[in-house]
């Protein structure tokens, strides 16, 4: 993750694809601009601590 | 009392109402009025629910000749309009959703509070959707800061806090997923409560994040944010993320020793960026609680860091449809985020997930240590309306994605914060300090906010606007 820069603009190409969504040009440097903070977090994230065993903190309980 | 009934705290007014000394019918008619002389300007309703009021107002008073004792009688209170109000289109602060039918039937937490005799004046003003952290707003318009008026009050509660501050209502509900009551608390100078995630129900409200949504009361005092707790606790098989819990006492919350507390400023992350003024803030309120103590939390950056992507990826997959069949329709402040969130890969947002629960591990940790932590809310004072980057250390840098970098961490891992209004010499605007708690013990955080503010340290006085 943090070795291979993210390239924002590919990613979106590829992605507003799969997801159905239409970028209308004058919104894709926001996009852009917002993915590219989003892989910058995610890096972090990434690069952190976290070991196998730790688990998500997802919400569910079975007997509700 | 002060002259004006309105100008009252809830508690001032539940008092003076269930004494009789004034009704519920003449507070609420003061506060349609006040509603309708300032709001033009502060743009803090978005709906004003005159008739429902009056209605709920005259039979509170019959509530009242009756004997009943109701905690909360007269109380003029409204709600972000991400709360369902019977009769009222939940807006959450975008155009698409005025296409929808009104709300059947009113939020749980609103039920609540009208049970306990407040009365309902309206829907207020906030970010589209909730992922906002200015009060801005391009279908409704900027919500103003009663404080300065060419400010932000703050979002995504925006139109909560800036009701309070102008003095149109004593209480107002929000909803806090990266920090939005806690934000306008401090830009607008009130105080405000985010309780323990999984603590409030949020049946009937709009949801933004659902792992991170919370929604609490925000006031101009503590005992009022303590009232409101006391009403707002209970069981709601209609909210699935809700956790078994004994309520905790509010007001009894207020009568607790405060002296024996372990209180410690954060430091690090939350003291090694942000404007002076902001420390400042802190300083204060540890100067008043007398300690010099300093605690550390541990991976507040990363913690910032998985909050941002469960936001992004969680709230773009809610509004995946109408991005696809409608992204023009949404604010352009939220679209691009909401846009690049519905891109973001499986792998970020689970590690996110996986970070939460080693940040609650961590947390576990330093609250063995100290009871309660001291942070500021934002790390600076309410910005001009509409700038987009500030200086912070020499450095421009952009405004609005620093406003939450304080509040992110903390409701990433849930605690409690009571969010408390401090003045600071040399800046015209109020700032504000996180209270933080270990999970549940908001009593303990409602404590300490209530020496503050007996201190005179906190303190949320009505905006004098002129």
């Amino acid at each position: 993750m943090s070795k291979d820069p993210f390239d924002a603009e590919a990613h979106l190409d590829h992605m507003a694809r799969v997801m159905g969504l239409a970028i209308d040009p004058a919104w894709r440097a926001g996009v852009v601009a917002n993915l590219e903070v989003a892989a910058r977090m995610a890096a972090l994230v990434l690069d952190g601590p976290l070991e196998t065993g730790d688990e998500p903190a997802f919400v569910f309980e079975a007997d509700r | 009392m002060r002259l004006d009934p309105l100008d009252g705290t809830a508690a001032e007014i539940a008092e003076a109402v269930s004494a009789r000394a004034v009704s519920a019918a003449d507070v609420a008619r003061r506060a349609l009025e006040r509603i309708g002389a300032m709001d033009e300007t502060v743009n803090a309703f978005t709906d004003v629910t005159a008739d429902r009021a009056m209605a709920e107002a005259e039979a509170v008073d019959r509530r009242i000749a009756a004997g009943e004792a109701l905690p909360l009688a007269g109380v003029p209170f409204a709600v972000k309009n991400l709360f369902d109000l019977r009769g009222v289109v939940t807006r959450a602060g975008s155009r698409i959703n005025r296409e929808n039918g009104p709300a059947a039937a009113d939020a749980t937490l609103v039920e609540r509070l009208v049970a306990a005799g407040a009365v309902c004046l309206g829907a207020l003003n906030m970010g589209e959707y909730a992922y906002d952290f200015t009060g801005e707003n391009a279908h409704d318009g900027a919500c103003r800061n009663p404080h300065d008026t060419s400010r932000m009050a703050g979002g995504s509660s925006s139109g909560s806090g800036a009701a309070l501050a102008a003095g149109m209502v004593a209480l107002t509900l929000g909803s806090d997923t990266n920090g939005s009551i806690r934000v306008p608390a401090a830009f607008c100078g009130t105080f405000g409560l985010k309780p323990t995630f999984g603590r409030l129900s949020r049946a009937g409200s709009f949801p933004f994040t659902h792992s991170l949504d919370h929604l609490g009361p925000m006031a101009r005092s503590v005992r009022d944010l303590a009232l409101a707790l006391d009403v707002l606790q209970g069981a709601d098989p209609r909210d699935a993320a809700q956790v078994h819990r004994q309520p905790v006492g509010g007001l009894r919350a207020l009568t607790i020793p405060t002296d024996r507390l372990r209180i410690a400023v954060a430091d690090g992350w939350f003291r090694d960026q942000g404007a002076p003024a902001a420390h400042a803030a802190v300083d204060r309120a540890a100067d008043a609680l007398g300690t010099t103590r300093r605690v550390t939390i541990p991976e507040a950056e990363r913690a910032r860091a998985a909050a941002f992507l469960i936001t992004n990826a969680e709230s773009a997959a809610l509004h995946l449809g109408r991005l696809r069949s409608r992204a023009e329709d949404f604010d352009p402040d939220t679209r691009d985020r909401f846009l690049a969130g519905a891109t973001l890969p499986a792998a970020w947002v689970v590690a996110a997930h996986r970070m939460r629960a080693r940040c609650r591990e961590a947390l576990k940790a330093v609250f063995a240590g100290v009871d309660v932590v001291l942070a500021p809310s934002t790390p600076f004072p309410a910005l001009a309306i509409g700038q987009k980057t500030m200086r912070l250390d020499g450095v421009e840098v952009p405004a609005r994605p620093n406003i939450g970098v304080f509040t992110q961490p903390i409701s990433f891992a849930g605690l409690p914060v009571v969010a408390v209004p401090v003045r600071v010499e040399g800046e015209a605007m109020p700032l504000g300090v996180q209270v933080i708690a270990a999970p549940f013990r908001e009593d303990v955080a409602l404590a300490v906010a209530a020496r503050l503010e007996a201190a005179g340290v906190a303190a949320a006085p009505i905006a004098a606007m002129v």
